[in-house]
C-alpha cells in the first residue's frame, strides 16, 4: 500500500525520472499555446491569475547538515472564460531542486493542468490535461488512482504539489436529481516520477541487486495505442443521508513490477481493472467514511534477492518471477470534532486501511495482508494563525510507522510558514513485518517551508 | 415569500452572516401553539415578540452578497478575506447557502455548500481546489470560529427559539437610536451545553426592529464580545429595505476585532437552483 501513488504489490520500482514522450509534449505545447491564445482573446475581467512561490528545505534529523530536500517552486495558474460556456485552465510548476544527493542543481517544470472546458446545460466536457481526485481517504491512497503522483521525494512535498495531470477527455454529466456520471478517457499512460538512484527515498535496493549480479533496466512505457489508453466511469450520488459513489477504472500500475530474467531486472507496467465504491455518512457529531477497491490482475514479484532460487518460486520463472493476483483494499474512517475549550477548531480522524491479496502465491515477497491505522488530529489557534496537525500511520504488525507533526503559521495574508517533523520507525518488509514507512527508518527529518500566494 | 417569524436572517448567505445569536428563531411548534403575534398598540412588547419582529424585518427568500471581512489583532495587524455568497430558503425548514472565497489568494477558489435543516443535522460540502475533491464534511462545532474571525458559527447561524428564553429588560440608546433591550438565556441542557454563551443581550431598534448591538456573555458570565451594526441603509436605489452594511465584532477577551463590510446585498433576486449544487462547487 502506498502513501501516494498506485499500489503495486511488489513494493519495488524504478529509481529514475521518467521523461514524457515527445509526442505528448508536442500535444501539450499545442494545448498550452491554444490556451494562452484563448486567454488573450478572453475578456481581461474573466481571467484570473494565481499561484505561489515557495521555498522548502528538509534536513536529516541525525545529520542536520545533510539536506535531503531543498526546492524553490514557482507555481502559476491562469483560469478564464472565453465565452459564457467555454473556459480554460492552465497551471504549471517550475522548480529548482538542490538536495545534497544531487551533484548539480536540477531545474524542472511540469504542466499540471492545461485544458479547455465546455459547459452545457447537462454536462461539462474537458479536453487536454487535467487532474481528477477519487475517493474519501486522507493520507493513504485507496481509489484515487486516476491521476498519478510524483513520488520523487515521497511525502516531503505537500499532497497538492505531487498530483500530476493526465491527458485526455473528461465528461461530467449531471442528472436532475443531483447525481453525477463521470466518464474519463486518458489517451495514454503517464507514469509517475520516481526517486533518483541516490535519493534517500529510492525504493530500489541497488546495492543488493548489484551484489547479486543483477542489472536493473529502465522500464519501458506502454506503446501509445488505443488499446493501451486508460478509461474509467464513476457514478456519484448525494442523497440526504450520505454521499456515495461507484466506479471502474482500466489503468496501468503506476509502479512497474520487476521481472527477473537473470541477470536482467526489467520493470514492466501492467494493465489492471479497478472497481471502487465509497461512502460518506454523517451521523450527529460523527462522519463515517468508507472506501473500497478491488483490483484485478495485478502482478506481484516472487523473487527474493536474498534467497533467489526458492523451490516455491520455480513455477513463476517463465513469467520473470511474477505471479498475478487480485487485491482488495478497504478503508473505514470516522471523523469528529471534539468539544474541548483547549482544543480549538478541533478535528479528529481515525482510519483503518486493510489490504488483502487474494489467493496469494506462497513465494510472494510481500505481505499477503496489510493493515494500517491512521490518526489525524488538527486544531487552529489565535484566529487561525497557528494551525498544528498530527498525523500517525502505524502498521499494527510492527516495525512500520510514520509520525508527522506540523505547524502552519499564517500571521499575514498570502504568507504561510511551516515547520514539520517526520519520523519513520521500523524497516522494510522482511518476511515477517515492516513495510512502506519503516523502510525509511533512517530518513527522519525536519522541514521548514515558506509559501507566498499571489 | 410571506413573512413568518420562523427564521431569522440578516445578510446571511455565507454563514448567515447575520443570524448572529441574538436573532434566535422561533420554532414551528411555538408558532403552532402561539398563532400569529397579536400585540396591542399600547401593550409593551415581550422579548419574544421583539425578536420575532426583528426577524421579520430582515427576511428574504433569496440573497446574494459580497462581503469583505477584515481581521485585526491586538497589534493592529490586519488580514482580509472577501467572500461571495448566495442563499435560498427552500422551505421553512430548509435553507441552502453557497459561499465562494475570492480573497486572499491562498484560499481563493475554495467553495462551501450548506444545506441547513431545522429538524435534522445540516449537510456541508467543501471543495478544495488543490486536492481536486469535493468532500462532505462534518457540520461545524457551533463554538468554532469562522475563518479566523471573531464570529463563531453559532453567532452566524439561526437558532431554534424554543431553546432560548427572551426577556424584555428595558430600553437603551445605541448610535442615537432608541432600542429595546432583550436578554436571551438558553433554556435547556442541550442548548446550554452547545452554546458558548451564558446569555446574549440584544439591542433592537424600536422603530425599525433592526438589530443595533449584541452583547455576548461567556460561560463565566463575562462580557466576551460586542457586535455593533452600522451603515444601516436601503439595500439599493430600487430596494428600500434597510440592512446593516457593516458589522463590527470586538472580542474583549482576545482584543481581536472583525469587521464585515457588505459591498453588495441583493434581496429576493433570482437565484438559480444550480448554484446550490455539487457541480457549482467545482466550477
Amino acid at each position: 500500500m502506498d502513501h501516494c501513488g498506485k499500489s503495486d504489490a511488489a513494493g519495488d520500482g524504478v529509481s529514475r525520472h521518467r521523461g514524457q514522450g515527445s509526442t505528448t509534449q508536442a500535444v501539450l505545447a499545442v494545448c498550452t499555446l491554444a490556451i494562452v491564445f484563448a486567454a488573450a482573446l478572453a475578456d481581461a475581467d474573466r481571467v484570473n491569475i494565481n499561484g505561489y512561490l515557495q521555498e522548502s528545505i528538509a534536513v536529516r534529523r541525525d545529520q542536520l547538515d545533510d539536506v535531503m530536500f531543498h526546492r524553490q517552486t514557482f507555481n502559476a495558474e491562469v483560469e478564464g472564460e472565453i465565452t459564457e460556456n467555454v473556459g480554460f485552465l492552465f497551471e504549471a510548476d517550475l522548480w529548482r531542486d538542490d538536495p545534497h544527493f544531487l551533484e548539480r542543481d536540477s531545474y524542472k517544470s511540469r504542466i499540471r493542468e492545461a485544458h479547455v472546458k465546455f459547459r452545457f446545460d447537462e454536462f461539462d466536457l474537458r479536453f487536454g490535461r487535467f487532474q481528477i481526485g477519487w475517493g474519501q481517504s486522507d493520507a493513504l491512497i485507496i481509489s484515487d488512482q486516476v491521476t498519478p503522483f510524483d513520488l520523487t521525494n515521497f511525502i516531503v512535498p505537500e499532497f497538492d504539489e505531487i498530483r500530476q495531470g493526465v491527458d485526455g477527455a473528461l465528461l461530467d454529466y449531471y442528472f436532475d436529481s443531483g447525481d453525477e456520471l463521470q466518464l474519463v478517457w486518458l489517451t495514454r499512460f503517464i507514469p509517475p516520477n520516481f526517486p533518483d538512484h541516490d535519493s534517500p527515498w529510492t525504493f530500489v535496493d541497488n546495492e543488493a541487486l548489484q551484489a547479486n549480479g543483477l542489472t536493473f533496466q529502465d522500464p519501458v512505457d506502454p506503446p501509445w495505442t488505443v488499446a493501451n489508453s486508460e478509461y474509467g466511469i464513476r457514478y456519484q450520488s448525494h442523497p440526504d443521508w450520505a454521499d456515495w459513489s461507484v466506479g471502474y477504472l482500466r489503468s496501468w500500475t503506476d509502479i512497474p513490477t520487476p521481472r527477473f530474467f537473470l541477470p536482467n531486472v526489467v520493470p514492466i507496467y501492467d494493465q489492471f481493472h479497478m472497481f471502487m465504491a465509497d461512502i460518506a455518512y454523517p451521523k450527529g457529531n460523527y462522519l463515517f467514511r468508507g472506501e473500497t477497491v478491488y483490483e484485478v490482475g495485478k502482478a506481484h514479484s516472487t523473487f527474493d534477492p536474498d534467497n533467489p532460487f526458492t523451490l516455491q518460486a520455480l513455477d513463476t520463472v517463465n513469467a520473470g518471477f511474477v505471479s498475478e493476483h487480485d487485491v482488495w483494499r478497504t478503508l473505514v474512517a470516522v471523523e469528529t470534532k471534539p468539544d474541548f475549550d483547549w482544543w480549538q477548531q478541533a478535528d479528529l480522524t481515525f482510519q483503518l486501511v486493510h489490504e488483502q491479496l487474494i489467493d496469494p502465491h506462497p513465494a510472494l515477497v510481500e505481505e499477503n495482508e496489510t493493515n494500517y491505522l491512521v490518526m489525524i488530529a488538527s486544531a487552529a489557534y489565535k484566529n487561525e494563525t497557528i494551525k498544528p496537525r498530527l498525523l500517525t500511520v502505524v502498521n499494527p504488525d510492527g516495525d512500520d510507522a510514520w509520525i508527522q507533526t506540523k505547524i502552519d503559521f499564517e500571521p499575514f495574508d498570502s504568507w504561510r510558514f511551516t515547520i514539520e517533523y517526520d519520523q519513520f520507525m521500523g524497516h522494510g518488509f522482511d518476511g515477517r513485518n515492516g513495510g512502506n514507512f519503516g523502510m525509511f527508518n533512517d530518513n527522519d527529518l525536519f522541514l521548514a517551508s515558506v509559501r507566498y500566494s499571489y | 415569500m410571506a413573512d413568518t417569524p420562523l427564521r431569522s436572517a440578516q445578510p446571511r448567505p455565507l454563514l448567515r452572516a447575520s443570524g448572529y445569536a441574538s436573532v434566535v428563531l422561533p420554532a414551528v411548534c411555538v408558532l403552532l401553539l402561539a398563532g400569529p403575534v397579536q400585540v396591542g398598540a399600547d401593550e409593551p412588547l415581550s422579548g419574544l415578540e421583539i425578536m420575532q419582529k426583528n426577524d421579520r424585518a430582515r427576511r428574504s427568500d433569496t440573497e446574494h452578497q459580497v462581503m469583505t471581512m477584515t481581521l485585526q489583532n491586538s497589534r493592529g495587524q490586519q488580514r482580509v478575506r472577501t467572500i461571495e455568497g448566495w442563499s435560498l430558503e427552500v422551505t421553512e425548514d430548509e435553507e441552502r447557502r453557497f459561499s465562494k472565497f475570492l480573497e486572499p489568494p491562498d484560499v481563493k477558489g475554495t467553495t462551501l455548500l450548506y444545506y441547513d435543516y431545522t429538524a435534522k443535522d445540516d449537510d456541508t460540502w467543501l471543495y478544495l481546489p488543490a486536492l481536486k475533491k469535493v468532500k462532505r464534511i462534518l457540520s461545524t462545532n457551533k463554538k468554532d470560529y469562522f475563518m479566523g474571525s471573531d464570529f463563531t458559527y453559532e453567532d452566524m447561524e439561526n437558532t431554534d427559539l424554543v431553546n432560548w428564553e427572551y426577556t424584555h429588560t428595558g430600553s437603551a440608546e445605541q448610535d442615537g437610536v432608541d432600542c429595546y433591550v432583550v436578554n436571551g438565556l438558553p433554556n435547556n441542557d442541550d442548548e446550554r451545553r452547545q452554546t458558548a454563551y451564558s446569555r446574549i443581550v440584544n439591542w433592537v431598534g424600536k422603530e425599525d426592529f433592526i438589530s443595533r448591538r449584541v452583547e455576548y456573555y461567556d460561560k463565566k458570565d463575562r462580557l466576551s464580545k460586542v457586535l455593533r451594526f452600522e451603515e444601516i441603509r436601503a439595500v439599493s436605489a430600487a430596494d428600500s429595505r434597510q440592512r446593516a452594511h457593516k458589522f463590527l465584532m470586538d472580542n474583549l477577551i482576545t482584543k481581536h476585532k472583525t469587521e464585515l463590510v457588505f459591498s453588495q446585498i441583493e434581496l429576493d433576486v433570482k437565484v438559480d437552483d444550480d448554484i446550490f449544487s455539487q457541480r457549482n462547487l467545482r466550477q
